[in-house]
């Protein structure tokens, strides 16, 4: 099956310096790739570099076929939507303003929703569970809300691809899993080719159909979780020194 | 939802119409000489036998009213377009050191032509802190191209502010007594002898920067979210930032060309106008900041002329008298809690 | 909301151009029967020392006053005609000039002394700020209107109660829109130049200007001549071999002193001491300070045989103790440990027909004689 998302022979870095060279992943629709490795090895930066943010040092990103430099702003807009760690603190805007923004794409020039819009706006606030809370201000909504409208977001941009940054990491287990699930379900329902970076190894294993593991220097493994997740290899990834990865469990021992 | 919100959005522009109204008619009637209100009405139709009475109104009072509204209007969008740009609620129209670039060019022209005995006009004077805005602006805009965090541009300002100020200083030392008071005069602003050119002029330069600033109304809400997701979303971040600064620039240059480096309008209005519409989108914002500006100042001027009348207090004294509280205000609320 | 936005727009723009229409007032002058090129300027004002303006006649009822470079004025008599086909560079003034907006505060004592305070009727300056007796007297009484600082004048004031001349000083250069709004209010401006003079005693003799403005030339000329009779004796006498420093203590602790070619300066050459200077005396501008270090002032005027201090500018000094305070190190000087020491009173900067005063206050002080001085006091 063609994929979605094709970086070749990419090389991320900041400021023209290599952090990772080599990068080739690809991510096909219907299909969750996850990024795991220890902090700092460079999964932000691949990230960053993928959705734009990061100029790309060396290689190509293919979307959809054509390189990411050939497609305009507004056609990337409304294949790839995001979700990453900034923090996003707009004044003044419910969270329906905030999902409203990703109509961005496809309104006119002075962006002002039409009836169609407001659809769809609704459609991705149900979609995330959101719909509750919509039209509560952004800045009073707890963490575990708020990535589900940013979620929402993205949803309403109508990608076919979204990227993810560490999505759960200030979540507790209830809003990991929440937020996990309604992505497992856009998945399926919209055949979305979804990217994310996690650091929660058990979720990773659950939801990912291929994991990438990347290792400081470069992308270590590309592979499903059966062949990733098992003790050694987490433990040599990670550079665990004390305790060990139990896989069956996916959990976390401590030596003694 | 959206009905509050849209009664709300109605009510508040009502609201600004009124007050718009009240104060044009009120800057109509006041002023040193006492004139009736039908007096008034008869010369503004294009009667009225008393030619004085006529020039009163028509070559005094009518530009400087229309001058203080475009004015304060100007610094107030340009105001909240550099708010919502580095997201920083004390960031005002003069933060990038345009006011200094002015200053510097003023005094330059001052000290070195006026003393040699070429004769000025004010669109020379004009001309030159207007020139002087734009090269700080151009400053700007070039150390914009290097740095990625835009938080280091108000840094960048506020020391290019502080070089110009040096720089005048220095220049000062070879001025005359009269140099001095003159440049002192000018950095209080002011609203004082504005004629029907000047308002034609900043009519068409603040008009078509305002223009194009409400066409930019829809990547700046994108860009509220901040860079990344605006980004992601289609705006081209270079472009913007460009034209953003390009724009803010050009309307608090306007200002400080005409009328001096007039304080406060530019930080205070747009938190008076977001909490009167309790929503901060261009669309609303843009319109909204320039009608709250614009009468902000017509009360300020009128102040400024009436109050100690034959004297005139400078306008950035009064708009800071009531300018500052409003912002100490704003401060202590967003830090309580959330606005 | 679109609909909203558009309603916002066209309120904002009928409101523009309804503003805009300002109609362009004419002033609708007489048929005249004289024309400007049959005027013949024959007769001029003899002037002995100043050179910034001239004053010629044509008749008995056409004055032609230039100032300056380029201003020039015609003043008409107040039975005779404006002629037609005035040149656009010539303002014309027509007499009576009795409601007159007065910023040069150096003209208010030619205007005392000519008895026309009656004639101004605005005043750049209040109450008091004012230190000429008349003025103030006319300010109590409500003759006399304060219209706003020269920068920022209460144009409808002055506008509303008549006014027929604006005689600014060279200081509103620095606003010229205050004299474009003026042209426009259709009030005529002179800015008179008497600080440009070279000679001290040409800034005397602009009496003359506002004599010939007033209808009182042979006033004028009397008390001119009367000045420079009271101060012959003292330019023919000999020079003595004196050095004077006239200077002031800045708020920073930095010396003000005059250059050479300054009115002050050139007096003190006149009434025979010879001035301490630090610039090059190559220079032409009349009225021009230079802001130098304590140590060169002490280093050039420490063994300088009189010092007076300007007390126009901060402030009068009566004591020794008072310029100590300002600047200890004054103390070493020659002068103040002789006693020499004086200060230059306040009303000198308005009093100035008076300069020829201060010559002969100069040569009393150099020759260490008991007459009483008009501007200078000896400090305790």
């Amino acid at each position: 099956m063609k994929s979605y998302l094709k970086t070749e022979d990419l090389a991320v870095g900041y400021h023209g310096k290599p952090l990772i060279e080599e990068v080739s992943l690809c991510v096909q629709r219907g299909k969750i790739v996850t990024l795991i490795g220890p902090n700092g090895s460079g999964k932000s930066t691949i990230l960053k570099t993928i959705i734009g943010q990061l100029p790309e040092l060396s290689g190509a990103v293919y979307l959809d076929g054509e390189t990411m430099r050939s497609r305009s702003r507004n056609d990337i807009a409304r294949r790839m939507a995001i979700l990453m760690t900034v923090r996003v603190e707009p004044e003044l805007m419910t969270c329906r303003d905030v999902v409203s923004s990703g109509r961005y794409p496809y309104t006119g020039k002075l962006g002002m929703l039409r009836e169609e819009d407001r659809k769809i706006v609704e459609q991705s606030l149900a979609q995330a569970d959101a719909l509750s809370f919509a039209d509560s201000p952004f800045s009073a909504i707890s963490d575990g809300q708020r990535q589900r409208i940013l979620l929402a977001r993205a949803l309403c941009q109508q990608p076919q691809l979204i990227v993810l940054d560490e999505p759960t990491s200030y979540l507790d287990i209830r809003y990991k899993l929440e937020l996990l699930s309604v992505l497992k379900r856009m998945v399926r329902e919209n055949d979305l080719a979804v990217l994310l970076s996690l650091h929660e190894l058990d979720l990773a294993r659950r939801i990912s159909d291929t994991v990438v593991c990347v290792a400081g220097d470069r992308i270590d493994r590309i592979g499903p979780p059966e062949e990733i997740f098992t003790s050694d290899y987490i433990a040599q990834l990670y550079h665990l020194e004390r305790g060990k990865y139990d896989p069956c469990f996916s959990t976390l021992e401590f030596v003694p | 939802m959206e009905r509050k919100r849209a009664k709300r959005t109605y009510l508040g522009f009502s609201l600004l119409f009124v007050l718009l109204a009240v104060f044009l008619i009120w800057n109509l009637l006041a002023g040193s000489v006492s004139l009736s209100a039908s007096e008034i009405w008869q010369i503004l139709l294009g009667g009225g036998e008393d030619l004085t009475q006529r020039r009163i109104i028509m070559q005094i009072r009518l530009p400087r009213m229309m001058a203080a509204l475009i004015l304060g209007g100007a610094l107030s969008v340009s105001g909240y377009l550099l708010q919502t740009f580095f997201h920083n609620p004390i960031a005002g129209p003069f933060v990038l050191g345009i006011s200094s670039g002015a200053k510097l060019a003023v005094s330059l022209v001052m000290i070195f032509l006026l003393s040699r005995g070429v004769k000025s006009s004010s669109a020379l004077l004009i001309g030159a802190a207007f020139v002087g805005a734009m090269l700080a602006m151009g400053l700007i805009l070039l150390i914009s191209q290097y740095v990625d965090q835009m938080s280091l541009l108000v840094v960048c300002g506020v020391m290019i502010g502080y070089i110009c100020s040096a720089l005048t200083d220095f220049l000062v030392t070879f001025a005359d007594d009269s140099n001095i008071v003159n440049l002192h005069n000018w950095s209080n602003g002011s609203f004082s002898g504005m004629k029907w050119e000047d308002v034609e002029t900043m009519a068409w330069v603040c008009g078509a920067a305002l223009l194009l600033t409400f066409f930019l109304s829809k990547p700046i809400r994108a860009y509220q979210l901040g860079e990344v997701y605006a980004r992601n979303l289609g705006v081209p971040i270079r472009a913007f930032r460009t034209a953003l600064i390009l724009l803010s620039s050009v309307l608090s240059a306007c200002v400080t060309a005409f009328a001096g480096p007039v304080s406060f309008v530019g930080i205070a209005l747009p938190h008076l106008m977001k909490a009167l519409f309790k929503t901060a989108e261009p669309l609303l914002m843009i319109p909204a900041c320039f009608l709250g500006g614009g009468i902000f100042c017509l009360v300020c001027d009128l102040i400024a002329r009436t109050a100690f009348a034959p004297a005139a207090v400078s306008i950035s004294s009064v708009t800071a008298v009531f300018g500052a509280p409003v912002v100490i205000y704003m401060m202590i609320c967003r830090k309580a809690g959330r606005t | 909301m679109k609909r909203l936005l558009c309603a916002l727009l066209a309120a904002l723009t009928a409101l523009a151009l309804c503003a805009c229409g300002a109609a362009q007032d004419s002033e609708s002058g007489g048929q005249a029967s004289l024309s400007w090129g049959e005027l013949s300027f024959e007769e001029t004002m003899p002037l002995r020392y100043a050179e910034q303006f001239s004053v010629s006649y044509a008749g008995e009822n056409y004055k032609f006053i230039t100032i300056g470079r380029d201003q020039k004025f015609l003043l008409v008599a107040e039975d005779a005609d404006v002629p037609s086909g005035m040149p656009e560079t010539v303002t014309v003034l027509q007499q009576p000039l009795d409601e007159i907006y007065l910023v040069a505060s150096a003209a208010m004592d030619s205007f005392a002394r000519l008895d026309a305070v009656g004639c101004v009727r605005f005043s750049g300056r209040r109450e008091s700020d004012w230190c000429i007796e008349k003025a103030q007297q006319a300010m109590r009484s409500g003759e006399l209107l304060y219209a706003g600082r020269y920068s920022e004048p209460d144009y409808e004031l002055i506008l509303s109660k008549g006014c027929d001349l604006a005689l600014e000083n060279t200081m509103i250069y620095h606003s010229p829109e205050v004299v474009e709004q003026f042209e426009t209010l259709g009030i005529p401006v002179l800015v008179e130049m008497s600080s440009y003079e070279s000679e001290p005693f040409g800034r005397m003799e602009w009496v003359k200007l506002y004599g010939a403005l007033l209808g009182k030339e042979d006033e004028a000329t009397a008390l001119f001549d009367e000045k420079m009779d009271s101060v012959s004796g003292v330019l023919d006498a000999e020079p003595t071999e004196k050095t004077v420093a006239f200077f002031y203590v800045t708020s920073n602790g930095a010396v003000n002193v005059r250059k050479s070619a300054d009115y002050v300066a050139k007096s003190i050459a006149m009434a025979g001491g010879q001035y301490v200077a630090f610039d090059d005396s190559t220079e032409e501008n009349a009225q021009s300070a230079v802001t130098v270090q304590m140590e060169t002032f002490y280093a050039g005027a420490h063994d300088a045989d009189v010092l007076i201090y300007n007390g126009i500018i901060d402030g009068e000094l009566t004591t020794v103790e008072e310029l100590l305070a300002l600047e200890p190190l004054l103390g070493d000087f020659k002068a103040v440990q002789s006693g020499d020491v004086w200060c230059l009173t306040k009303d000198f900067y308005q009093e100035s027909l008076d300069l020829s005063d201060l010559v002969v206050d100069l040569h009393t002080v150099l020759n260490g004689a008991d007459t009483p001085l008009r501007f200078l006091t000896k400090l305790q």
